[in-house]
């Protein structure tokens, strides 16, 4: 496979298990260089740990993953120089003063921006003379994405970056990611809970749910695949009025609200014509998608091509 | 009592291997007692009085502080309405059984005047406490000057002998003791987060540790260095270093992970243990002699240098509790442009080299002492058998502390070290006699076969670094 054509990142198969509760199962996901793409996942789905597997720092327990086509298990140096990685908890040497750390990281690096680094800390406001140690939980994670973004990685891997951000940092810090990602070939993998920064950043999303992708594709395609229908019927539905394959559905005397997933307009016309109603298809934003996909009663995105969208 | 001080009460309970320890402890003290009480005479009360008094105090006393600490050093701790009551009973409740009722058990088995061991208890347990709460070395050589009087006969007489015209002292030093261990009890309750006691003992890592324990734990270094210009000094002028530095090649780059192993240089390490070392042996030299003042200070030298050789031992478990500490930082440090390997040796030379940094000069000063306290011993013979044993043991003891490193949690690791420390001295005791008793073919035999074991565990330790999850 030539390096065109390979894979910033690869899982397949993926399978990861802490004695015996299993985290992923059998997860297959694929970057291409130069995507954007958001993971997004309930608490505890297993986005840490895919994030984890991925770089080398879990061990698999089953299936492969690769990073520019190398066993993430066995990362060569030159390899590592590519990738920059923000943990959602970010560890320091407390007895190091910022600037210290900044040294330390930047010595290993053979390509390092002191300029944007520089940049970077003056915009995020950094205390450079400070201690490490006794910096905020918030000014340790701007250090861990300034230390990540120091050597302008070709892959960046960000596991809830922005968490301990307050609005302005948060702000600047996806100013600068997007200045970043405007670069062709550079890979972004962005762990997130904050559904409208994915929408500004990420073209694409993956959704982790029960250890496996349930859907990783296009934002509008997710965004097409999954709508709200408003049912008005001229008179009282019954209490047992459903629509078939609804991610969720309520029913409020005339009124129910469902959302659906792949619903075709000839789906539509015949709930018009069961129910002599009027039925509105209405667009649902991340958040909306994201609350109704991990209702734990909701079923699963089919794994199949999009079959009709809703328009 | 009610369900409340059976929930404070369960939260003592919550380190089930530390609960097992100190279980197993009590047991074998109350063993001890019971098989050793008649035949103790008052010549023997040094030993026997910081056996079964000193010890417990201390053990009982460090882990009473730090879990008040990790009670009452949280917002709940205001917060809640009547938090602090119940809290309060059940630690004095415990307090009253280690300070007070354990101490007069045992100066009924011991044939001690309860009254003294009640002012040593009580004055040994407010120095602990308060040692813990604001994290003084000052207060720690306190205790342990205390803890050791037990070796000074004339201050060991004030504890343990039966004589009346020590009452009033005796009185006035358990009311000391009890005023400080209830002016912390008060401490407890009105810290706030802007005092400087406010701080969990994180330090002692009997578990992993929590986000904000993680979080005490950087405050708290970085409050350390604050105290001490020259500390700052030090450690700001070696890390302003790194600024100077060219991007070394692929295979030069683990040499920059002594940056992150500590905050000072491996040499001022060095110099830091040796000063312990050194204040460690010359305490026990000043017991030793006492113990055997009536035989003169012959046998003390001796038994220095064996101690010397005994602390020797224990510096590879420093540099795996500094290794372990580490272990947080490894899963951003394994994403450095290194290998695995090359990061995993890296940290292995690290490691070697701080053992090497304090053992040699500490060998080097026992070299220098052992004519002056214990001439007798520099016998060609023995030099053979102490060289030998000593180069024998050192790929044993790296292993097993560097693969011990690897274990996450504070408290097993510290029963590791324990239990290592104990097979390395018999390893070590084992091949100087055979070198001794059995002669130069046998020792060498043992020696070499100890020597083989240290690699095959030095490649186990490497293989099991290689293969951890460092994230």
């Amino acid at each position: 496979m030539n390096q065109l054509s390979q894979p910033a990142v690869l899982a397949d198969g993926l399978c990861k298990s802490f004695a015996a509760k299993q985290v992923l199962s059998n997860l297959d996901l694929a970057l291409a260089p130069g995507t954007v793409l958001g993971l997004l996942g309930a608490n505890g789905s297993g986005k840490t740990t895919l994030i984890k597997c991925l770089l080398g720092l879990f061990r698999t327990s089953g299936g492969r993953a690769q990073i520019f086509g190398e066993d993430a298990w066995n990362l060569s140096a030159t390899t590592k120089e590519r990738i920059g990685y923000v943990p959602q908890e970010v560890a320091t040497y407390p007895w190091m003063r910022v600037r210290h750390v900044i040294d330390y990281t930047a010595a290993f690096y053979p390509r390092w921006n002191r300029e944007l680094v520089a940049d970077l800390c003056r915009r995020w406001r950094l205390p450079l003379d400070e201690r490490s140690g006794s910096l905020s939980v918030g000014q340790l994670q701007t250090l861990g994405i300034v230390l990540a973004l120091g050597h302008e990685p070709e892959l960046l891997i960000l596991d809830e970056p922005v968490a301990s951000l307050d609005p302005g940092a948060r702000r600047e810090f996806l100013r600068t990611l997007i200045d970043l990602v405007e670069h062709p070939d550079r890979t972004v993998l962005f762990s997130t809970h904050i559904t409208s920064d994915l929408e500004r950043v990420a073209s694409q999303i993956a959704l982790l749910r029960d250890g496996q992708i349930e859907f990783c594709g296009e934002l509008d395609l997710l965004k097409d695949r999954v709508k709200r229908l408003r049912i008005l019927a001229p008179d009282a539905l019954p209490a047992s009025f459903a629509v078939a394959g609804a991610l969720s559905c309520q029913v409020d005397g005339k009124l129910a609200v469902a959302t659906v997933a792949d619903f075709s307009p000839q789906e539509i016309d015949e709930l018009r014509q069961t129910w002599n109603a009027d039925v509105t298809v209405s667009d649902l934003n991340l958040e909306e998608i994201f609350v109704e996909l991990h209702d734990s009663e909701s079923p699963k995105l089919s794994q199949g091509e999009l079959t009709g969208a809703v328009r | 009592m009610n369900t409340t001080h059976f929930e404070v009460v369960r939260t003592y309970t919550s380190r089930r291997w530390l609960v097992v320890a100190v279980c197993l402890g009590a047991v074998w003290i109350a063993f001890m007692l019971f098989l050793m009480g008649n035949d103790i005479d008052n010549q023997q009360g040094g030993v026997m009085g910081m056996n079964f008094l000193g010890l417990p105090l201390m053990i009982g006393g460090l882990l009473l502080a730090m879990q008040a600490k990790y009670q009452f050093v949280h917002s709940r701790a205001r917060l809640t309405p009547g938090y602090a009551r119940p809290h309060l009973v059940v630690l004095v409740a415990l307090l009253v059984g280690l300070v007070l009722v354990y101490p007069v058990l045992t100066s009924w088995r011991l044939h001690y005047a309860p009254l003294g061991v009640l002012a040593f208890s009580t004055l040994f347990a407010a120095l602990v406490v308060w040692q813990i709460q604001v994290m003084s070395g000052l207060l720690s050589l306190a205790s342990l000057a205390l803890y050791f009087s037990y070796f000074q006969p004339t201050i060991a007489q004030l504890w343990v002998a039966d004589s009346p015209s020590l009452l009033l002292p005796r009185l006035a030093l358990l009311l000391i003791g009890l005023s400080g261990i209830t002016a912390w009890l008060w401490r407890l309750t009105q810290m706030k987060e802007e005092d400087s006691d406010y701080l969990v003992p994180v330090q002692s890592g009997f578990s992993q540790q929590s986000r904000m324990e993680k979080s005490e734990a950087r405050h708290l270094v970085t409050r350390w260095i604050s105290r001490s210009p020259v500390h700052r000094w030090v450690v700001d002028g070696w890390h302003d270093r790194l600024a100077g530095i060219e991007t070394p090649s692929e295979s030069t780059r683990p040499r920059l992970l002594r940056y992150g192993m500590w905050m000072l240089p491996m040499p001022l390490v060095a110099v830091q243990m040796l000063v312990m070392i050194l204040a460690i042996a010359s305490m026990q030299f000043f017991i030793f002699s006492n113990m055997h003042a009536g035989e003169g200070s012959v046998k003390a030298g001796p038994m220095m240098l064996g101690q010397f050789g005994i602390l020797c031992m224990v510096i590879p478990a420093m540099a795996c509790h500094l290794l372990a500490t580490r272990r947080t930082r490894l899963g951003q440090d394994l994403l450095l442009p290194l290998s695995r390997e090359a990061l995993v040796d890296g940290l292995r030379r690290q490691f070697v080299a701080m053992v090497l940094w304090t053992t040699v000069p500490a060998v080097l000063l026992a070299v220098a002492i052992a004519p002056y306290v214990a001439a007798e011993l520099l016998t060609p013979e023995n030099m053979v058998a102490v060289v030998a044993t000593a180069l024998a043991i050192q790929p044993l003891s790296i292993g097993l502390s560097l693969r011990l490193a690897l274990v996450q949690s504070g408290l097993q690791r510290m029963a590791g070290m324990i239990l290592l420390l104990y097979l390395l001295m018999g390893v070590a005791v084992g091949t100087y006699f055979a070198f001794v008793n059995a002669g130069l073919g046998w020792g060498a035999f043992l020696a070499l076969t100890v020597l083989a074991l240290g690699i095959m565990c030095l490649r186990w330790a490497h293989n099991a670094w290689l293969n951890a999850e460092l994230g």
